[in-house]
């Protein structure tokens, strides 16, 4: 039994280490020294507090994606963050809306339109292109590049009104 | 169909990772078969549609639209055929759900006292489900009578319980509850089941979080030890190997997310969440982890074990075949979420259809709409006068004045406050209250029908901590620029705003002569000095814990300072279930005094 484990685990480990180097080379472009994977610093910055922000906040998705932007805002609004570390933080708020928002969960749509816009801004500052971003979190990222590009030709979403309640509950 | 990503990879890599955990003895001959396992979690009671925004839709990939495509999703109607196709494509099939199918669930679940909902899982062939921390909410005797059948106690039979010839059976599927026990160290509930499926068996443990104590009311949870999920299961799967199971399937009501765009996502991206520690804790026994609680949908492999979770409110349903040897176990494990795609979509993706409503269980669904609009005329307390809202006066229907201080908002701010453990006070958005109470319409008598007319919205009761410095930044919000341009009153009254409706725990004073409409955060129209919160003058470095709805607890109505709070807590409390409450404590119920003074 603990060969098969053993065995079970070095096939996980191959597939895992596989998906991790196709995403890179198809989204990230990133130079290669001595043929190793290299992200850029700023790339690496963003991905580390991308993670952390993550392992924080992704908890409290939800039903709704309330604490969970309470949650990443309070990242952001940490003292003396690099550009790149806000960029991470802001990309996995986008993330975790679309996220959310695959479920039809309360709120995600607005979340996901104001952190797009956000992500977008930080972006442009540290001249990265959209597909710079997908190395920072693993996942569909050609698809989270055309929702942004969808969501950021949208005006803004409204703040909630009552109608937005309306039909939640029929009585 | 969907677009299924890798979908022979991960069949073969889950016939290498999961091959050799079989049980059964060597002397009998082999038998094979593929089971299916339908599994679901987090109902919460959502015999109805739910809406788009709340649970009823899911993104799906489409090979014509690179940002995926919104799908309107849910229904029990709409689910029973989904269940009744997945059954009829494999004949050993069993139909799992890993908890909270019950309570924090629409009105019409919640007046017959969740038995609407067991009783759409019982016609859909539900089996077997874990209990999730909701099944708590009303305490165990509750759950058990959920369970075991029976009327509700206090409840007008025929009325608003055992509406079916009288009687309530309860679930004909069985909770499990294996990591639940009582004083005498004995599970509350029974902790596996094992099912034959044409020579192979199949052994099921059920179990919810080992933090519920946390979630639910402690009176709900009295005398009752949650212990460990790992430790427990551990213990039931070898109990159930030695038993002669030849693949276990856990259904636990605790869970995790993935950072997916769309649903059925096998990448399974960025997974974490409670469930990953459980999951990697499981001894080589378990095959198959169903999960909930978190909302999210996944397939993910996690310690070699295939790890599933279905999203919420009955939108989505995980078709899981296991191929099951009674020699050597689970030789594969394909699994899909399929959306349950009702009948509100204008257009689908191309190679999606949608699902046509089974028949016998929309006259189920249709026949408690229907009970819930007779319930409505039940008496729930009493009223010495008008309560009304602020109006506006003029010709026609008088219609809310939502610049100024209602009766009415008062109350529903006091009911919000008593329904809400610790909170300081109270507030309410002014356009959440969408009614006035009138004595002269049943001599003061009030009805549950009442209270849905004034609170319609079956908004979640919340609760989110302010210091006194943003209290008073949520009050000028009332008059800054975004709400004035939204609720423009007569100048003869109060101009230009949104005021919060608040309860008696509040008070304060505003200058009419200051600006109004100033530039968001410029407003200055409070007299700091008078705001009084439990009668005492408010400290603008104290926090302060406040309950409202979570509408406004999440910002709504352009009070964005909400957002900024701290600790938002949804109490799982309905606001009609907190006015009912309220209502009944409080008979003759008379208006209460105003607690916003308008200086000048």
């Amino acid at each position: 039994m603990l060969k098969v484990l053993k065995i079970n685990r070095l096939i996980f480990a191959t597939a895992f280490i596989f998906a991790i180097c196709v995403d890179s080379f198809v989204y990230a472009q990133p130079v290669t020294v001595s043929g190793a994977f290299v992200l850029p610093p700023i790339i690496e910055d963003a991905k580390q507090s991308a993670l952390e922000a993550q392992l924080a906040c992704m908890r409290y998705v939800q039903m709704n994606v309330f604490e969970f932007e309470e949650c990443i805002n309070d990242r952001l609004n940490a003292k003396n963050l690099t550009s790149a570390e806000r960029l991470g933080i802001t990309y996995m708020g986008f993330v975790g809306a679309l996220s959310g928002q695959r479920m039809g969960s309360q709120g995600s749509h607005r979340m996901s339109w104001e952190f797009a816009k956000k992500t977008q801004k930080i972006q442009k500052k540290l001249g990265l292109k959209d597909s710079d971003l997908c190395t920072i979190i693993s996942g569909d990222c050609q698809m989270r590049i055309a929702r942004a590009q969808l969501l950021l030709k949208q005006p803004a979403p409204a703040s909630m009104t009552e109608s937005d309640l309306a039909g939640v509950h029929k009585h | 169909m969907l677009n299924l990503r890798k979908p022979h990879l991960i069949s073969i890599f889950l016939s290498f990772v999961l091959f050799g955990c079989g049980g059964g003895s060597s002397d009998t001959p082999e038998t094979t078969q593929t089971v299916r396992l339908i599994a679901m979690n987090d109902f919460h009671g959502n015999i109805e549609v739910p809406a788009p925004t709340n649970g009823g839709s899911v993104v799906v990939k489409d090979a014509s639209n690179p940002a995926g495509v919104t799908v309107n999703t849910g229904g029990a109607s709409f689910m029973a055929s989904l269940v009744k196709k997945l059954q009829s494509e494999n004949p050993n099939n069993i139909f799992v759900g890993a908890g909270d199918l019950v309570y924090a669930s629409p009105v019409t679940s919640t007046l017959f006292h969740q038995e609407p909902a067991i009783d759409v899982l019982n016609q859909m062939q539900l089996s077997l489900s874990s209990v999730g921390n909701h099944e708590f909410d009303l305490g165990k005797s509750e759950l058990l009578r959920l369970q075991n059948g029976g009327c509700f106690p206090g409840g007008t039979i025929g009325t608003d319980t055992c509406l079916n010839n009288g009687l309530f059976g309860g679930a004909k599927f069985q909770y499990l509850a294996a990591n639940v026990t009582d004083s005498s160290n004995k599970t509350i509930l029974p902790a596996t089941s094992i099912k034959d499926f044409s020579g192979v068996k199949v052994g099921f443990i059920g179990l919810p979080l080992k933090d519920t104590p946390t979630a639910v009311l402690p009176a709900g949870v009295a005398g009752l030890s949650f212990l460990d999920e790992a430790t427990t299961i551990n213990n039931y799967a070898s109990q159930l190997r030695a038993n002669g199971a030849n693949a276990v399937v856990v259904l636990i009501h605790q869970g995790g997310a993935t950072t997916a765009t769309t649903i059925n996502d096998k990448s399974c991206p960025n997974f974490s969440g409670d469930i990953v520690g459980i999951a990697k804790a499981l001894s080589n026994d378990v095959d198959v982890v169903i999960s909930g609680h978190t909302h999210q949908e996944y397939i993910c492999t996690v310690n070699g074990k295939l790890l599933t979770s279905a999203g919420f409110y009955g939108s989505v349903l995980t078709s899981i075949d296991l191929t099951i040897s009674n020699k050597s176990g689970v030789k594969s494990a394909v699994a899909n979420n399929i959306p349950v795609i009702n009948d509100t979509n204008k257009t689908l993706p191309a190679g999606l259809v949608a699902l046509t409503k089974d028949g016998s269980m929309d006259s189920i669904v249709q026949n408690y709409v229907t009970k819930a609009a007779a319930v409505k005329n039940l008496t729930v307390g009493s009223i010495t006068a008008d309560i009304k809202r602020a109006l506006l006066s003029g010709g026609g229907t008088p219609t809310r004045d939502e610049t100024a201080e209602g009766a009415m908002g008062g109350v529903m701010a006091d009911f919000m406050y008593a329904g809400v453990p610790k909170a300081d006070f109270a507030i309410t958005n002014p356009g959440g209250v969408r009614d006035d109470l009138i004595f002269s319409k049943a001599n003061g008598v009030v009805t549950y029908g009442d209270l849905l007319t004034v609170a319609p919205f079956g908004n979640d009761l919340v609760t989110v901590d302010l210091t006194g410095a943003q209290i008073i930044r949520l009050l000028e919000q009332q008059w800054e620029a975004l709400n004035c341009a939204a609720k423009n009153g007569p100048t003869t009254l109060n101009g230009c705003g949104r005021m919060l409706q608040v309860s008696s725990q509040l008070s304060y004073s505003w200058d009419f002569n200051q600006p109004q409409g100033a530039a968001d955060g410029k407003g200055a129209r409070v007299v700091v000095s008078s705001i009084r919160i439990g009668g005492v003058p408010i400290d603008l470095a104290k926090t302060y814990r406040i309950a409202t709805v979570s509408f406004l607890g999440q910002g709504g109505d352009n009070f964005t300072v909400m957002q900024s709070g701290k600790n938002y807590v949804a109490t799982g409390y309905k606001d009609i279930d907190a006015f009912v409450a309220y209502m009944k404590e409080n008979p003759k119920l008379a208006p209460p005094s105003k607690r916003i003074t308008r200086l000048n």
